[in-house]
Order: C-alpha cells, then sequence, then structure tokens
C-alpha cells in the first residue's frame, strides 16, 4: 500500500477539519450549550482520530480520542458549563494541528510537555465550575500557540493563465531561433540556449498542471452549503466523498459550482427525509450524501447518490397527465430513464410553494442545461425509499496519466501505462495463435514482425484489449521509444474522434504532440490471418 | 466587406477577417495517422490544440510547393476553431460582397473566392477517417 499517498490525504484532509474546528469553537464561545455544534467538532476530531489510527500516529488519535469524551459529556449535558471549558478543546486543536503538521512526532521538550499536560488535563474530563478569571479551575497552563508553516499560497487562476500565455511564447522564440555560427564561442552560447529552452518547456509543463484541482477540493467547498441547507430544513446531513483525488481542470470545476449547489439543494429538500421519517423507516437519523469521482479516458465521471427517499414517480406521471397531456398508455410507454428525465424539464416542479432552499421549479433544468453546456451528460436512477444517484459525465479538459510515447514512421502515439505489459525489441517477438502486432505508420497489421533496428514492440496487457472476434492485436510495433513520461492529455478534436482509435491528445514536458492511443480500440486494425 | 485574402494554387480565396485571431509562422504541425489529405495535423498553440486545415489538400487543388505552407490562419467562429496552412497571403482586402455570393472581385478585375469557415469545416469533417486495411 503507497502510505506516502494515504499521508498526503491525511495532511490536506486533516487540515481543512481543523480549521473548520477553529470555526466552530469561534461559534461555541457565542453559543457553549449548543449541543449540535459540539455533534458537529466531535464528527470532525473524530474523522482526524481514524485518519490517524490507520496511518498509526498514535499520539494524534490518542489526544482526538480524549477530545472525543469531552464532546460526548458536552453533547448529553453531562459536562456541566461548557463554557469555561472551552479553552481546554481550543488548546487541544492548537497542539493537534502542531501534531500534524509534524506527522505526529512529539519532538521537541517542549511539545512533550504540552502533550502531557493537556492529556492530563483532558483525561480528568471537564472542571465543573469556573475559576476567578472565568477559566477552569484545572484550566490550561500558560500555552504555546502553534502556527501552520506556509506551504500554500492563492493564486488568482487569471494570473495562471497570463503566465501560460506567457510561457508559450517564449517556446515560440525557439522556432525562431537564429543559426549560429559554428565557432567556440557561439557553441557556448548554443549550449546555453539549449539548456535555457530545455528548462523553460519543463517549466511550461509544470505550470500547466496548476490549472488542475482535485476534486476533493472543490467538494470541500460545499461544506458549509450542505451544513447551511439542513441545519434549516430541519434535517441532518453528511457528505462523503470517494476518489477526491481525481483532478480536473479548475474551468470546468468552477462551471460545475452553480450546478452543484443546486443539486445538492435537491438532496436535501426532496432526497434526504426528516430525522423522524428516517427513524420511522428504519435509516440513521443524519442522511447520507456521497459523491464519487473517477476519469474514464477523457471524461470525468461524478457519481452522486443520497440515501433518502428516492423520486416518487408517481407525481411524474400526474404532471405528464395534466401538464404534458400525455395519456396512461404514452406514460406506460415510457422507460424508467425517460420518466425520471422529466424532472429536468424547466416546467416541472412537485412543491406547491416555493423555500429558500427549493421548490421553484427551475432547479434541475438547470442543472442538466449547465452540463450539457460543458459537453457532458446527466443519468438518473432512483429508487423509492432507497435513494437517487445522479451520474453526470464531463469532458476532461485537462489530465495528466504516465504514458509510454513511441514513433511510428512520421507518427508519435502514446499508449498509457497501465496497459502496457512489455517491450520488447521486435526481433525477439514470438508469435502465437495468429495473433499479431498492428504496424499503425504502414497501417498494415502484420503478423510476422522483421527485427528492424531500433524497433520495438509494445505489448498490451490482455485485459486493455476488448477483443473483436478474437482478433485484436497483441501489440503495436514502434520505430522508437520516446520515453515513459507524464503526458498532459487534452480531449480529442472533433475531427480526430472519427479516426476512432484515439482517447485523447498527449502534450509531452518539451510541447511536443501525440495521439493516445485507445488500445480497446486497436481491433479496428484488424490483423489478417495470412499477415 | 474585409476579406482576408490569400492564394491557394494560383488562385485568390478569403474568409470574413472578423473570423481571423491570429497569423503565425513557423508552427510545428504533428501528421496525424488515419486521416485525409486535407487533414494536415495538429498545432498546440498558448495552451489549445488546433486542428490544422491543408486548404489545398482540402480542395484538391494542385500546390507545386507544398512545403511553402508556412503561415498558419488561427480562425475562430460560433464556438469552433481551426487552424488553415495557406501558402501567399495577400493582405486585407475591401471588396463589395457577402458570404452569400461566393465570389467577388479585386478592382483590377481579379476574381476571390469567398470561403466560410463553416463550409471548410463540414467539408473536413465529411471525409473518411479511420483505418483502411491495407
Amino acid at each position: 500500500m503507497d502510505l506516502s499517498k494515504y499521508e498526503e490525504i491525511f495532511l490536506r484532509e486533516s487540515g481543512r477539519y481543523l480549521s473548520e474546528l477553529e470555526d466552530l469553537l469561534i461559534r461555541l464561545k457565542a453559543t457553549p450549550a449548543k449541543s449540535g455544534l459540539w455533534a458537529e467538532v466531535h464528527g470532525k476530531v473524530h474523522s482526524i482520530k481514524g485518519m490517524a489510527r490507520a496511518l498509526s500516529l498514535e499520539q494524534i488519535s490518542a489526544l482526538c480520542h480524549r477530545v472525543e469524551s469531552w464532546c460526548k459529556e458536552f453533547q448529553s449535558g453531562t459536562g456541566g458549563e461548557a463554557g469555561h471549558n472551552l479553552d481546554t478543546v481550543e488548546e487541544a486543536v492548537d497542539l493537534l494541528k502542531l501534531l500534524v503538521a509534524r506527522r505526529g512526532e512529539v519532538e521537541s521538550t517542549d511539545t512533550r510537555k504540552w502533550y502531557s499536560r493537556l492529556t492530563e488535563l483532558l483525561e480528568a474530563g471537564p472542571a465543573t465550575t469556573a475559576g476567578n478569571d472565568g477559566k477552569a479551575q484545572k484550566g490550561p497552563l500558560p500555552r504555546a500557540v502553534a502556527v501552520k508553516p506556509i506551504d500554500e499560497v492563492r493564486v488568482k487562476y487569471t494570473l495562471i493563465e497570463e503566465l501560460l500565455g506567457l510561457g508559450q511564447e517564449i517556446q515560440m522564440l525557439e522556432k525562431n531561433r537564429p543559426s549560429l555560427p559554428n565557432d567556440e564561442t557561439m557553441v557556448e552560447v548554443q549550449n546555453w540556449t539549449d539548456q535555457a529552452m530545455a528548462l523553460m518547456k519543463n517549466f511550461f509543463f509544470r505550470l500547466s498542471q496548476l490549472r488542475l484541482m482535485p476534486v476533493e477540493d472543490f467538494m470541500s467547498m460545499f461544506t458549509h452549503a450542505l451544513h447551511r441547507f439542513s441545519t434549516d430544513s430541519g434535517k441532518k446531513a453528511k457528505m462523503d466523498i470517494v476518489g477526491g483525488d481525481v483532478q480536473a481542470d479548475v474551468t470546468l470545476l468552477e462551471r460545475l459550482r452553480e450546478p452543484f449547489l443546486h443539486l445538492l439543494r435537491n438532496c436535501i429538500a426532496h432526497g434526504i427525509e426528516g430525522p423522524e421519517e428516517r427513524r420511522a423507516a428504519g435509516k440513521p437519523e443524519e442522511g447520507s450524501i456521497c459523491v464519487e469521482a473517477a476519469a474514464f479516458k477523457e471524461r470525468l465521471h461524478l457519481k452522486i447518490s443520497d440515501d433518502g427517499r428516492g423520486i416518487d414517480p408517481e407525481p411524474i406521471r400526474r404532471f405528464l397527465k395534466d401538464k404534458r397531456k400525455m395519456d396512461e398508455q404514452e406514460i406506460a410507454g415510457l422507460t424508467e430513464d425517460d420518466l425520471l428525465r422529466t424532472i429536468l424539464r424547466p416546467d416541472y416542479t412537485t412543491m406547491k410553494e416555493a423555500t429558500d432552499i427549493a421548490g421553484r421549479g427551475v432547479g434541475m433544468s438547470v442543472v442538466s442545461q449547465a452540463i450539457e453546456h460543458l459537453g457532458g451528460k446527466m443519468n438518473i436512477r432512483s429508487e423509492p425509499g432507497k435513494g437517487t444517484t445522479f451520474d453526470i459525465f464531463l469532458p476532461l479538459s485537462l489530465s495528466i496519466i504516465h504514458a509510454i510515447t513511441f514513433r511510428s514512421g512520421p507518427f508519435t502515439f502514446s499508449v498509457p501505462t497501465s496497459e502496457v505489459a512489455s517491450i520488447k525489441r521486435a526481433g525477439e517477438m514470438v508469435q502465437e495463435n495468429g495473433k499479431g502486432v498492428v504496424d499503425l505508420a504502414g497501417f498494415i497489421a502484420r503478423t510476422k514482425i522483421p527485427a528492424m533496428p531500433g524497433s520495438h514492440i509494445i505489448e498490451l496487457k490482455t485485459d486493455a484489449m476488448k477483443a473483436e472476434g478474437g482478433n485484436a492485436p497483441t501489440g503495436i510495433l514502434a520505430g522508437g521509444i520516446v520515453g515513459n513520461r507524464p503526458l498532459m492529455v487534452m480531449p480529442i478534436t472533433e475531427p480526430l474522434s472519427k479516426v476512432g482509435l484515439y482517447s485523447g491528445i498527449g502534450i509531452q514536458e518539451n510541447g511536443d504532440v501525440s495521439l493516445v492511443l485507445d488500445v480497446g480500440q486497436l481491433w479496428r486494425c484488424q490483423v489478417p490471418e495470412n499477415g | 466587406m474585409k476579406l482576408f485574402a490569400f492564394e491557394i494554387a494560383g488562385e485568390m480565396m478569403g474568409f470574413e477577417a472578423g473570423y481571423v485571431y491570429r497569423v503565425l509562422e513557423g508552427l510545428r504541425v504533428t501528421p496525424v495517422c488515419f486521416t485525409p489529405s486535407g487533414y494536415m495535423g495538429l498545432v498546440y498553440h498558448r495552451g489549445e490544440i488546433f486542428d490544422v486545415v491543408d486548404l489545398a489538400g482540402l480542395l484538391e487543388a494542385h500546390e507545386p510547393d507544398a512545403a511553402d505552407k508556412k503561415r498558419f490562419v488561427i480562425v475562430r467562429w460560433s464556438n469552433r476553431k481551426m487552424v488553415i496552412a495557406v501558402g501567399t497571403i495577400a493582405g486585407l482586402l475591401w471588396l463589395q460582397g457577402d458570404e452569400e455570393n461566393d465570389t467577388c472581385y479585386t478592382e483590377d478585375g481579379r476574381p476571390v473566392r469567398i470561403l466560410a469557415p463553416d463550409w471548410i469545416w463540414n467539408k473536413l469533417t465529411g471525409q473518411f477517417y479511420g483505418p483502411v486495411q491495407v
């Protein structure tokens, strides 16, 4: 298991939870007896504990555990007056911030003392009365204040775009570089400019990646909105994110902001039931909204599902009958998908009056139109009593993959590394069962590969090939291997989508372009039986 | 109308200057396998990918020296974009005419064929793309 990736998620997530905890503690200072806020503090501390345990960060999980015990007491009202104990909880959050930043290491003597004193204080339980200064009697000693090291800065996206433009202009200079005379001084100048251009290309490639944003960061923007929607409607709901490390172009995500807000609003207003209704249905009081993100080829798949009451088909049928003047037979003939898609109509609403949360009857049609405008599509699945799932498929305007890039005649192609089994010299290739190797440059599928100098066979993984008639090529003939490198992938253009063999357009670190092969479609270059 | 005019195989052609976004020289065009003759390849410019149209190839006009196609015109219209590779650029011409009439004339009577970007695009995408078994 790659712990470093998990550690990265832990740092990011814990940082977010700790920042939210600070906000919650400020709100608790105004209303210390509000048990709902303590429940939120509890939930966030619990999440940090869970992640810390998974990474064996015992010091963090132990501290979280003690804070949780305090939260439970204040939630149930057995902890006495919460107000004068808040400083201790606040101090624990400060210490957690320090420990998270140091990956749980209690390095210095001062930190060790701080940790021991605070854990003892928490172990003793909340103080029941305030001291003379208004703080708890067992209250904290003077404490160190942890300030998070600066590891991130906010940058306007327009600045990144401007830098990308400038970077490209500098690359263009290379094309117009004057040829230099071949004397000793000029050779040095030539070497110097070559090196400068190589660095510039690498710089530009890295700069391009600033356009990418983890889906998780995008979703975390909605945590507060979800909380507000649910509390305003007297409901409880939490949001889980799966596959949040998938990265998408920030311009795409920005355009999804409003539609997503509409979707969440609708999940709370129409999907998630009130606590009593949920209890009666045998569900936990707190509703659950799960957002799953996955990238497949050049498409981003976002699945938003809730465990609410689902979509009742009856009001939809009534709407189709009354407003759309459809007869019973026509309605009965609709597929489930067609029936559910009715809710995407601009004139569809089931609510008699609009609230702040939903009911104006425009939400879902706005979502649908926005997704279509982005070149995507949305499918709806719903099961009454169990919940609703919205599947959104969007074009990824930019993504980064690792790929084997190779030349074949005048053409440059890339194959995702994950779909390559091995690379062999052409002469070592052994043919089996009449299956062959495709030579893209010659438009010819061959079963016998001559041992040309420098040529290689890129053998594909069997699960990467969706063989039609069992005659798909097992490999690709490469005239020369460029390398196994990260590749920035952009969507295929309209004319090239007609070729049917390409899944994207790759941009290499040096700005060179390659065509990313959809290996599942290589059967289109059928191998003749007799080569 | 204000026309951006150029020559293809000795014939004067042009399109409305408003569609021209930029004219560039020395772009490196990446050739693409399994495309028709009018499709020259791809260019990556300022973070964007463009299809490059070889207009002479698309119009099946015989150009004696294809290596002359050193100028690239970025054309943007509606929600589309493409790069058109041309040889000699005649410049901007102010001529009587519109896109409905496909030819107008210069002051000295030379005909200029007016091309609409949509027409070029439809002709480009209407061709066969894909592997052909040999």
